[in-house]
Order: C-alpha cells, then sequence, then structure tokens
C-alpha cells in the first residue's frame, strides 16, 4: 500500500512536469506571396553552441505583413518560438508562434498593426529553457 | 464533471449503508497523509500531519491544526496579477470577496516556463464523521513559507510582450482571504473512508493558489501602483491515502 502510494504521487507530480517536445525535422517549403514587396531583410547568426543560418524577411502585400524564413536552418531544440523583436535579445517582441520546422522556407503571419519600424531583429528562442538559437537584423532594401 | 458528482453520491450512498454498529469517537484523531492531485499542466503532491479534537456529545465533529508541505509542478502556467485587491476585484471586503467581480482589465499575466513550488504551511483542518468509517471535510493552509525553481517567464503587459529570465516562487505565504492572499496556498474538500484501524483513503477537490514574483519586469497600474507578484489559481481534482497514530 506504502509503495503503491508513493509510486501514483510521484507519477502525479512528475505529469504535471512537461517538457515541449523539439521541433518537426521535416523540410519545409510553403508558398510566398508572390505579389508581396520585402521590405526589410537580413541574415541569421547563431549564438555560441547553435547552428542557425539562413534568412529573415518582412514582406507585405496590401497592408497585410508576413515574417518568411528562407533557406532557414537551424539546430533542433524544445519549444522553438520565432520572434519579432526590438532588441537582438527577446527583452521586448511578438511571438510569431512555435518554428514549424528546423529547415526550409516557412512564413509566419504578422497579426495586428504593430509598428514594424520598432522591431528590427528575428529570434530564433527556446522559449521554454530561455535560450536564443540564433537572430537576424532586419534591414532595409 | 457529472459522472464525478454521481460518482461521488454513490460512494456516499453505499458507505452510509454499510456502517457498522455506532461507538464513541476518541477525543483527538492524529493522521498524517500523503495527496497527489492533477490538473491543466500541472500536478501536485501534499504531505500533512494533522492533530484535531473530536467535539460535540458524539464527537462528531473534528477540528485542528497541522502542517502541510505541498509540491506543485508544471510547464508554461500563467499566473495573473495578484494584487492589490482594489485593482483585481470588484470589492475587497474579507471573506466576502470570494463573491467579487473579477478586474481583469487591471490584470496583467506571467507565463513561467516551468514552475515548481515547495509551500510549507501551517493548516486549519475540520471534519464531520457520519460514520465511524466516513467522514467529510476541510482544510486550509494558513502561513508558512515557500521555496522552489527560479525560471523564466513570458511576461504580457498592455499588449508588449517581454521575457522575465528569473522569476521566483513568493517566499510568504499568508491567508488574508481572496486576492488579498499572499504567496500559495492549499486547500481541500474531501471525502475519507477508512480501509481499517490505521489506514484510510480520500477523494479530493483541491483549490490551490501559487504566486510567482517577477525578477526584472514589473506591471504598473493605471494608478501607478508597481506589482511583481502574480497569482495562479487552479482546481485539481485527487486522492490521498492517511495513516492514523
Amino acid at each position: 500500500m506504502k509503495n503503491l502510494t508513493y509510486v501514483l504521487l510521484f507519477g502525479l507530480i512528475i505529469s504535471g512536469c512537461k517538457r515541449e517536445e523539439n521541433t518537426p525535422i521535416e523540410p519545409l517549403t510553403e508558398q510566398v506571396d508572390s505579389l508581396a514587396v520585402v521590405t526589410v531583410s537580413g541574415k541569421f547568426t547563431p549564438t555560441a553552441g547553435e547552428s542557425v543560418s539562413g534568412n529573415a524577411k518582412i514582406i507585405t502585400n496590401d497592408s497585410k505583413h508576413s515574417l518568411v524564413l528562407d533557406n532557414f536552418m537551424t539546430s533542433n531544440g524544445p519549444d522553438l518560438h520565432v520572434y519579432l523583436s526590438k532588441e537582438s535579445t527577446p527583452k521586448d517582441f511578438i511571438d510569431l508562434g512555435s518554428l514549424k520546422s528546423v529547415s526550409g522556407t516557412q512564413v509566419y503571419p504578422i497579426n495586428g498593426t504593430p509598428d514594424l519600424g520598432k522591431y528590427k531583429y528575428a529570434l530564433i528562442h527556446c522559449q521554454q529553457f530561455n535560450h536564443l538559437f540564433g537572430s537576424a537584423l532586419l534591414e532595409n532594401q | 464533471m457529472k459522472t464525478i458528482i454521481i460518482a461521488v453520491i454513490c460512494f456516499l450512498a453505499v458507505a452510509v449503508s454499510l456502517q457498522a454498529q455506532q461507538t464513541k469517537n476518541p477525543e483527538i484523531n492524529q493522521f498524517v497523509d500523503l495527496a497527489g492531485t492533477i490538473g491543466k499542466s500541472q500536478g501536485t503532491g501534499a504531505l500533512s500531519y494533522v492533530y484535531n479534537w473530536r467535539i460535540g456529545k458524539k464527537r462528531k465533529i473534528e477540528a485542528g491544526l497541522g502542517a502541510r508541505l505541498t509540491s506543485v509542478g508544471g510547464s508554461k502556467l500563467t499566473y495573473t496579477t495578484a494584487g492589490p485587491a482594489r485593482l483585481t476585484r470588484t470589492f475587497t471586503t474579507p471573506f466576502i470577496i470570494f463573491f467579487a467581480g473579477q478586474q481583469t482589465e487591471n490584470w496583467d499575466t506571467l507565463t513561467v516556463q516551468r514552475p515548481f513550488v515547495n509551500a510549507l504551511n501551517v493548516t486549519i483542518n475540520l471534519g464531520y464523521n457520519f460514520t465511524p468509517k466516513l467522514s467529510a471535510g476541510f482544510n486550509i493552509d494558513l502561513i508558512g513559507a515557500s521555496f522552489g525553481r527560479k525560471s523564466s517567464s513570458v511576461f504580457q503587459s498592455k499588449g508588449e510582450t517581454s521575457t522575465d529570465p528569473v522569476s521566483k516562487p513568493t517566499t510568504f505565504n499568508l491567508l488574508l482571504t481572496g486576492d488579498h492572499d499572499q504567496g500559495s496556498l492549499n486547500s481541500e474538500f474531501f471525502l475519507k473512508y477508512k480501509l481499517n484501524e490505521k489506514w484510510g483513503v480520500r477523494v479530493i477537490y483541491q483549490f490551490l493558489f501559487t504566486e510567482y514574483t517577477a525578477g526584472s519586469v514589473r506591471q504598473t497600474a493605471p494608478d501607478g501602483t508597481v506589482i511583481d507578484r502574480f497569482r495562479n489559481k487552479a482546481n485539481n481534482f485527487g486522492v490521498g491515502v492517511s495513516y492514523q497514530f
């Protein structure tokens, strides 16, 4: 009875401590709006110990903005998110959602009407462990 | 939810109908209890010691004090502005605050990525013995301290999002009712069935507050109040095992 109790309680606590899964590895080739105009773009620079490469660009068509990751590749990790950030670290940012794949071409809609002139960086960030994988400085075309 | 209520009613009905011959209960009820509950994105374990006095002519009513260590683990839990209560609720009268509306327009959120809180508190315990085997009760944490894991958090305030690298469990726990509370406090409604002289089992409905204090981010309320405490409220179901002394 005692041993069963301990096992059950341990299981209950552990079941609440979920580690987010790693990002899918299947390369993506999402369609990019051919009528959209590239407003800013930049190349990814990895942080120490990580491997991130490719380009990030903001495209605009009819007042709709999206962030495109192009020729993109990153080392894998749990709970990777794509941010538009005011700084090269995730202090003040817009969360565009979970990273869809560790490689390929991916499109992330930017909702609302943020002042994109203030958000100068695209970041790949592990949210659960607060670890920055890479950043791209977005500059005018 | 309906299934759980029906199951509890059936449990009560069967237990009462099987009651043994009525004997007078001992004056003191002393036991330790191990409980576990599960909720949305979190799980808890609690170890309690209870010392109750049985009162009344038939000694069916119990009241007393105890101590409890509650451990709460989770993932990406949302914590909202903990107080002051004048900013988070529509009125603040102690106890009656339970019925106050929520001023969600004054809430910011702190999503703690890997929360883990241990709260060690003094408890107050109440119970009623329907039969020698079946009882029901309520307990609540009164005062104590918390320790636990520091974690990064995502802070959302006035449409802006930022990272707090180091949020930590609020250290001091104090029951003042509703949004006046400080820290992490556990409470339970439960039904208990004694399997034999020593062992009993419980079904539990838990109401749990856990609280984190932000490291570097701050909420600034409309009246200028600066806030760094954020609270998660959870209603969880679980089970417990008791050992009688």
